[in-house]
């Protein structure tokens, strides 16, 4: 009985600690301000309960105009950013180890250099090329693609290169050609990648309106704007609050359908 | 090995204790002086120089803590969820009367020292003439602020390109020639007002002329004030359709690349607040190359920047201190020079400065300042039209037509900010 007791009043250090930083860090970071925007954006502004501000966006064109431009945006920023990384990523999963470290730091190292210095420099090419302010779209699409072209690369880097050969050994032994060996090995095996890479581009595009407001001239706007607006000059934190979460609800929905909850085994150690 | 142990621990403690006790003498009492200010928007230096002088006054320390905002919307919810943590605060004109009116202000008592002697008195006319009231009775602006800076909004445009006549008016934003040749501000209020002047451009006319005959220049502020600060659902509507073709005309619309645009002669018209259009003037004069600015004919905006002391903020008196520190003349021309702006400051010293920067040559254009800088002939002559000086201190003829802004109510301002987004989008 007694020595029951002292094993309870004694501390002991075990694994579990160690995740305390990151619960606080969590509660405060996370779950606290998800509360905050679910409440602000169920309540009106005498702080009842109530959908108005749901009725407010959906009742107003150009919140859903924004919304779909901005889903639009970010669609074909992801594919654009997958059909140039998906390449590269495999050329330099197939290279010797000390080659491909050097090319894959060129492609990295954007990253190292501060983002608005980096969309200011690109702003000022575009602009020689007469880009910037006739194509409005184009140019912001291309300033997104620019950013975002990193976060793809590095999730199928490491997906390609962590792939086991003898799957795709196997095929060939068996009479596969190069293209079916892609096709119906390779592909498949780094849809993890994909996935986890797609995640990384399409959901800040949605939301990153500093790259919209420097390469469209102001002119494009995209969701996450109208958040800086109602929080800002608009003081309605409720409407703010409303698209954040309606964003979140899509971020949802789109991370279910790329299955960044399902447990695959592949997609381990894919993700940042 | 153990004695090498403790003799290291016993040094160790023994600079431990030397430290804490320094620390104790160093520090002894001092005060304190909590600043929120706009970012760039202080010569640093002046901090430090008002802490020395703190010290040879009171013989007490004083610590500074100046913290920066980006925006005024995010320094308002600072200080309403810390109201304790600031003490001097430095917003623009109608977020002053938005605090004050939500009694977030306390009342300043500068009944005498440097700001009361040196401020200009059309900016204290301008502080007085907003008033409201309150559980302490009717007060105005000036009760709770003390100006710091200000300037108007106007048009910097490149005289080669763009016909004089043409800039004269806020309908050269909507005069095809300059297609793709403007840039507009990225912001709801600033954009809004350039919209209300061409949605009702014929009253503002109209006024103009009724002033031109009768004189009577209260009047000709009052129609003004009111068509400027007009929020009706009617003038947002208006408002809206002119914006939207000016969204489309425009070169871009921005915060902060106009100046590089203009300069570059990517564009030709660069709707901007006069310190910014300043800045353009001087960089493109660095390039030899001449930029104009303009106050349109229909009238414009003046803005303005003051201190104002939080409610209840424990150090109300040095923050006063503080205040009639920075309205100190040298004080002033020091800041001045180095943010670029224009001090709400008037007098002598001053006025001699400006003639003396700006280089007044006794040309045939002059600029009739006596309305600042009070009572007394302060006139300055140029051989030069529209340049840095008059964009800095404008006539006295366009400051007549120039109004303030005032703060939208809750329900206007949602109004501006819905129609805003659908501009946007």
């Amino acid at each position: 009985m007694e020595n029951e007791v002292k094993v309870k009043k004694g501390f002991s250090f075990t694994r579990a600690h160690l995740c305390f930083p990151y619960a606080i860090f969590l509660v405060f970071f996370v779950i606290l301000p998800l509360i905050l925007i679910v409440y602000y954006a169920f309540t009106s502004k005498s702080g009842r309960i109530s959908f108005e501000n749901f009725i407010w966006f959906f009742s107003s064109w150009a919140s859903i105009k924004t919304l779909l431009i901005s889903i639009g945006l970010s669609l074909l920023t992801t594919f654009i950013c997958l059909l140039i990384a998906y390449p590269v990523a495999f050329i330099l999963a197939r290279m010797k180890s000390n080659k491909n470290v050097i090319l894959l730091f060129l492609f990295i190292m954007p990253m190292w250099i501060n983002f608005v210095l980096r969309a200011m420099a690109m702003k000022e090419l575009l602009d020689l090329f007469g880009i910037i302010t006739k194509y409005n779209y184009l140019s912001t699409v291309i300033g997104m693609v620019y950013d975002y072209l990193p976060f793809m690369v590095l999730p199928l880097f490491t997906t390609l290169s962590n792939l086991d050969k003898s799957y795709e050994e196997a095929a060939s032994d068996l009479g596969a050609n190069k293209v079916k060996v892609f096709t119906k090995i390779t592909f498949p095996l780094s849809l993890a990648g994909v996935f986890s890479g797609i995640t990384m581009v399409f959901l800040p595009c949605m939301t990153c309106y500093v790259i919209s407001d420097t390469f469209g001239s102001g002119k494009v706007t995209i969701i996450g704007k109208f958040i800086e607006q109602w929080f800002g000059t608009g003081d309605n934190w409720h409407y703010g609050s409303v698209i954040a979460f309606i964003l979140i609800v899509i971020m949802f929905i789109s991370t279910l359908f790329t299955g960044g909850f399902s447990e695959d085994k592949n997609s381990r150690g894919t993700t940042l | 090995m153990k004695t090498l142990t403790k003799r290291l621990l016993s040094a160790f403690l023994c600079l431990l204790l030397v430290l804490t006790c320094m620390q104790f003498i160093g520090c002894g009492k001092f005060d304190e002086l909590v600043i929120y200010n706009c970012q760039d928007y202080i010569d640093e230096d002046l901090l430090e120089d008002f802490k020395k002088e703190y010290k040879e006054k009171h013989g007490v320390k004083l610590k500074i803590k100046y913290d920066c905002f980006d925006t005024l919307e995010n320094m308002y919810s600072n200080v309403k969820i810390n109201p304790d943590t600031y003490d001097l605060i430095c917003p623009s004109d109608y977020m002053i009367e938005k605090m004050a009116r939500e009694g977030m202000l306390e009342e300043l008592s500068l009944t005498d020292g440097e700001y009361k002697q040196y401020v200009s008195p059309y900016i204290d006319a301008k502080l007085k003439s907003i008033s409201f009231t309150t559980e302490n009775g009717t007060k105005s602006l000036a009760d709770y602020a003390a100006g710091y800076m200000w300037g108007t909004i106007g048009i910097a445009y490149n005289p080669e390109t763009v016909n004089e006549e043409d800039v004269k008016s806020w309908n050269v934003l909507w005069n095809d020639t300059y297609n793709k040749k403007f840039t507009i501000k990225d912001s709801v209020r600033d954009t809004y007002f350039v919209g209300l002047a061409k949605a009702y451009n014929e009253e503002l006319y109209n006024a103009k002329s009724a002033f031109e005959l009768n004189n009577d220049l209260n009047a000709y502020q009052t129609t003004l004030s009111a068509i400027f600060n007009n929020t009706s659902v009617e003038a947002v509507g208006k408002v809206k359709e002119v914006l939207k073709t000016a969204k489309t005309n425009c070169y871009a619309m921005e915060v902060d690349s106009g100046k590089d645009s203009i300069i570059k002669g990517d564009t030709d018209i660069y709707v901007a607040w006069s310190g910014d259009g300043v800045y353009a003037l001087d960089e493109a004069d660095e390039e030899e190359k001449t930029l104009n600015f303009i106050v349109p004919e229909e009238g414009s905006n003046v803005w303005y920047d003051g201190w104002c002391i939080v409610k209840n903020a424990k150090n109300k008196a040095i923050a006063q201190e503080f205040i009639n520190f920075m309205s100190r003349p040298s004080n002033v021309i020091k800041n001045m020079e180095y943010i670029g702006y224009v001090s709400c400051v008037g007098g002598q010293e001053i006025f001699n400065w400006v003639k003396e920067t700006y280089g007044e040559d006794d040309g045939e254009f002059s600029v009739d300042l006596s309305y600042f800088f009070g009572e007394g002939s302060f006139s300055v002559s140029f051989s030069e039209e529209n340049r840095q000086f008059s964009a800095q201190y404008p006539d006295i003829s366009v400051i007549n037509r120039c109004v303030g802004m005032n703060y939208y109510p809750n329900e206007a301002n949602e109004r501006i900010n819905n129609m805003w987004q659908e501009i946007k989008a």
